[in-house]
């Protein structure tokens, strides 16, 4: 099983994204063997959550289908997910290379949007997610705006929209990838906030 | 043939230019003298058409080209001699009817000259057939002349005949006043041939209705007669509901805006792009079948109807850019205005454990509150199509959240659909599966663009497809439902709507075993939730329904277990809470939060048993696809529907079992949260 990670969460700071280290998950009986080995904790609100990364794939967004992808170009054999559909594209890998081609991604697109992508649990077939930028941050409900606006600008962060689903929930922008998600977690283990948590992009399927 | 036809053409001309003028002798080198011969023709005129074949004396057969002016027979006759002209085969391209006067009589001693050929183009009449009319005033014109009023369905004649050749075009110039119909014409142009034209097709109604079994179940796709949404008997009802004045929002990979059997009924301007920004969403293709069946329009000549034909549609391309900011945005744009918000999307139905995100839920919340002018958005979900995995809809965090009203599906029987996913939290099913490649008839991207290639067994006319199914099938045929139920009474609020759609519903598939009375006094089935939508009986409730009152929420302590789960083992693991002082008389809908872990969760069987005696299966033994390794989240919310009416106060009791070997874990805590009303 997946023990409870919370004592394992790196207190993350402004420092880099540390991943957790991967509790006792002994798959037995054959069922299916764990592909993915190394978790990330974000948070859902008030309820803590771990995703696998997928080393075999990338995200690329915001890319139309008709220009060339620069992921595609980074790395040729790079095969694009099925149900990859609007602007998100999950390429798969020929091997677990994806640090390396989203580094080589940004280089012959630096204006692109690229993340490594995670699942929902230790199967590569479990649900995917990426992150294409932004941190939505629940603030008190008792601050004003001037004082989320000056608290953010002391974060060196600004803010991208106000959602109107609660009080005081605000989308702040951030690069695309592992800064979105260390940002949400260094500002929800702050204690200033209700909480942070990633703008994730999420697998979904029609019915 | 062509070539002969030229051939004929060639030596007929040849004869006007040198077959005439005298006597000519018989073969050569005869020593009888020559018995002279003449040659037989007249005058031609009106030919205007090609393929005018003389005859003379039964035989010597003469095509005559169009526009010739004379004629004369190759076939060269003695004095004396007999001649009979005649026309074998009239003239087409135009038909004409061509007579000859002076045909015949006996050979003089010089060329016969004196026949005529006459032609004269014909003229055949302009008709065809209106159905589906129930208005009055309708009024036809062929090529903008012609009036003719129209009383009924049946056949239709212009009673000016047109000219072969000549171009007609059917309009309609005045449209029927009544029952607020648009008739559309097909067939209706073209160039005059040989014969009367009776094909034009006046359409009033809907010319695919007869195949949508989901609203008319009459048998005829092979299914059971009844069993449909029972959405006739309100559209025909004094005064008709149709769903006027219901916003849908279809949530989806996109929404035609333009398609012909839509655009009448879809908002202008309030729809929403999330690739591009525009209130365009024109993409994908999903989200148009959809679209047809909650709200494609009615009685225009085209396709078949929606389930509220008449209520106005938005669509949100959501599934182009699935952020949880735009999941956010989607959930409430212009939220005070949409009555419905349909989701035939999900997580993937792979059997595993699929969260919703906080976002989402504050966004559902938001709607239930604000949506709707206070009165609450309405949120239809598909319940999940893993019903062969098997997946349970109880599994999907959006599904069984309790601000949504999770579809689950049935086939043109009544009968779960095989795809279609069991759960506590199901609430409503509506048909979608059907039979024989008879499944749901609705709107399909224009063109190719979409399900449909135009080749059978679909529809030729690719803007449309009899393919869709699904519980994204269901679910918008429960907002069209939802949207009649609302324009019946607009005062109920999201919890009102669910309580009537949940009373009012049919008891179908009355053989199976999961079906239950609760303490409530409400049907329950996993499979089928409280049933099958019934829009009649819905809107007839919802009529006379007074609003319940004000909703009252008790969220138990959490209970402290920890307890190794035994593995494969049919006792397991229980423990109760008990509930005192909840104020809450009728329970509306109830979460229950499961703390535990467990290396496969696919080997949990957890039941929630209430003071009632009523169960709430919330998780059963099944696979996933690619295993059940490993959940997001040590807490898991489930959702059951099925406790609705029931007190809240009282013992409740969690079992949860391993029942298949190795794998192990604990049951580590729970809690529940109810939603109702005092009484």
């Amino acid at each position: 099983m997946l023990s409870k990670t919370m004592g394992l969460l790196p207190l993350l700071g402004a420092l880099a994204l540390v991943p957790v280290a991967q509790a006792q998950d002994t798959p037995s009986k054959g069922k299916a063997a764990a592909a993915l080995a190394t978790v990330y904790i974000w948070h859902d609100g008030e309820s803590e959550h771990t995703v696998w990364l997928n080393p075999a794939l990338v995200a690329e967004f915001g890319a139309p289908p008709h220009k060339e992808s620069a992921v595609k170009r980074a790395h040729p054999a790079a095969v694009a997910e099925p149900g990859s559909r609007g602007l998100a594209r999950i390429w798969r890998l020929d091997g677990d290379g994806a640090e390396h081609v989203l580094r080589q991604a940004r280089a012959v697109n630096p204006a692109g949007k690229y993340s490594p992508v995670f699942s929902d649990g230790p199967a590569d077939g479990a649900r995917k997610r990426a992150l294409p930028g932004g941190v939505i941050v629940y603030f008190k409900p008792d601050w004003t705006e001037s004082q989320i606006s000056a608290w953010t600008d002391s974060q060196g962060l600004s803010i991208a929209r106000k959602l109107e689903i609660g009080p005081n929930i605000y989308v702040l922008k951030t690069a695309p990838g592992f800064a979105a998600l260390e940002t949400a977690n260094r500002i929800h283990q702050s204690g200033i906030v209700v909480s942070a948590q990633p703008n994730w992009w999420v697998q979904v399927t029609t019915r | 043939m062509k070539i002969r036809l030229g051939i004929a053409a060639s030596i007929a001309t040849a004869c006007f230019a040198g077959c005439g003028g005298g006597p000519s002798s018989n073969a050569p080198g005869s020593s009888a003298p020559p018995v002279p011969t003449y040659t037989i023709g007249g005058t031609i005129a009106g030919l205007t058409g090609s393929g005018l074949l003389l005859q003379l004396n039964g035989g010597g057969n003469l095509p005559v080209n169009p526009n010739a002016t004379a004629f004369t027979f190759i076939t060269q006759l003695a004095s004396g001699a007999a001649y009979a002209a005649s026309v074998l085969t009239q003239a087409t391209g135009p038909s004409q009817t061509c007579t000859v006067t002076n045909g015949s009589g006996t050979v003089g001693s010089a060329n016969v000259a004196g026949i005529s050929v006459s032609c004269t183009t014909n003229s055949f009449t302009i008709g065809g057939t209106v159905s589906g009319l129930t208005g009055t005033g309708l009024v036809l014109q062929n090529n903008g002349g012609s009036n003719l009023p129209i009383g009924g369905n049946g056949a239709f004649t212009f009673t000016t005949p047109i000219l072969s050749g000549a171009t007609y075009a059917v309009t309609v110039p005045t449209q029927p006043t009544g029952q607020s119909q648009t008739c559309s014409v097909t067939s209706g142009s073209g160039t005059v041939g040989a014969g009367n034209v009776t094909n034009v097709a006046v359409s009033c109604g809907d010319p695919l209705f007869a195949d949508q079994w989901h609203l008319q179940n009459t048998g005829q796709a092979g299914g059971t007669a009844g069993q449909d949404v029972n959405v006739v008997p309100v559209w025909n009802a004094t005064p008709s509901i149709k769903g006027a004045g219901v916003r849908i929002a279809v949530v989806d990979d996109g929404l035609e805006i333009a398609h012909e059997d839509l655009s009448a009924n879809v908002v202008a301007g309030q729809s929403h792009n999330y690739l591009n920004g525009t209130a365009d969403p024109t993409s994908g293709d999903h989200g148009t079948s959809v679209s047809g069946v909650a709200a494609a329009r009615d009685l225009n000549g085209l396709g078949g109807a929606g389930a509220a034909p008449r209520a106005s549609l938005v669509g949100y391309n959501l599934l182009q850019d699935l952020t949880s900011v735009n999941e956010a945005d989607a959930m409430t744009r212009n939220a005070a205005a949409v009555f419905a918000s349909n989701n035939s999307w999900g997580a993937p139905d792979d059997g595993r454990w699929n969260g919703s995100a906080a976002t989402w839920r504050s966004a559902i919340n938001t709607g239930t509150s604000t949506g709707r002018n206070g009165r609450g958005t309405i949120y239809t979900w598909a319940a999940g199509n893993g019903g062969t995995v098997p997946d349970n809809s109880n599994y999907d965090g959006q599904a069984n959240y309790r601000g949504v009203l999770a579809i689950c599906a049935v086939g043109d029987d009544g009968v779960r659909a095989f795809y279609s996913e069991r759960g506590a939290n199901l609430w409503v099913c509506t048909p979608s599966q059907g039979r024989g490649g008879h499944a749901i008839t609705t709107t399909d991207r224009t063109g190719t663009l979409g399900f449909n290639a135009g080749v059978a067994p679909d529809y030729a006319n690719a803007n449309y497809t009899n393919t869709f199914n699904g519980t994204s099938s269901a679910a918008p045929l429960a907002a069209g439902v939802i949207a009649l139920v609302l324009e019946a009474n607009p005062n109920l609020t999201w919890r009102d709507l669910r309580i009537v759609l949940a009373q009012s519903a049919r008891k179908n598939h009355a053989a199976d075993a999961d079906w239950v009375v609760n303490g409530g006094n409400f049907n329950i089935n996993h499979n089928y939730g409280f049933g099958v939508a019934d829009a009649n009986a819905a809107v007839a409730l919802a009529k006379t329904w007074v609003n319940v009152g004000a909703e009252v929420s008790f969220a138990t302590p959490t209970a402290t277990v920890n307890a190794a789960i035994p593995d494969n083992n049919a006792t397991g693991v229980s423990n109760s809470i008990t509930v005192a002082g909840s104020g809450i008389g009728k329970i509306e809908f109830v979460e229950i939060n499961f703390n535990g872990s467990h290396t496969y969760v696919g080997d949990l069987e957890i039941i929630l048993i209430a003071p009632s005696g009523t169960t709430s299966r919330l998780s059963e033994v099944h696979a996933c696809t690619g295993g059940c390794l490993g959940v997001p989240s040590n807490t898991w919310r489930f959702g059951s529907a099925r406790h609705l009416g029931e007190g809240a106060d009282g013992n409740w009791t969690l079992t949860v079992r391993d029942l298949a070997p190795l794998d192990t874990g604990t049951f580590t805590s729970w809690q529940l949260t109810f939603y109702g009303r005092a009484n």
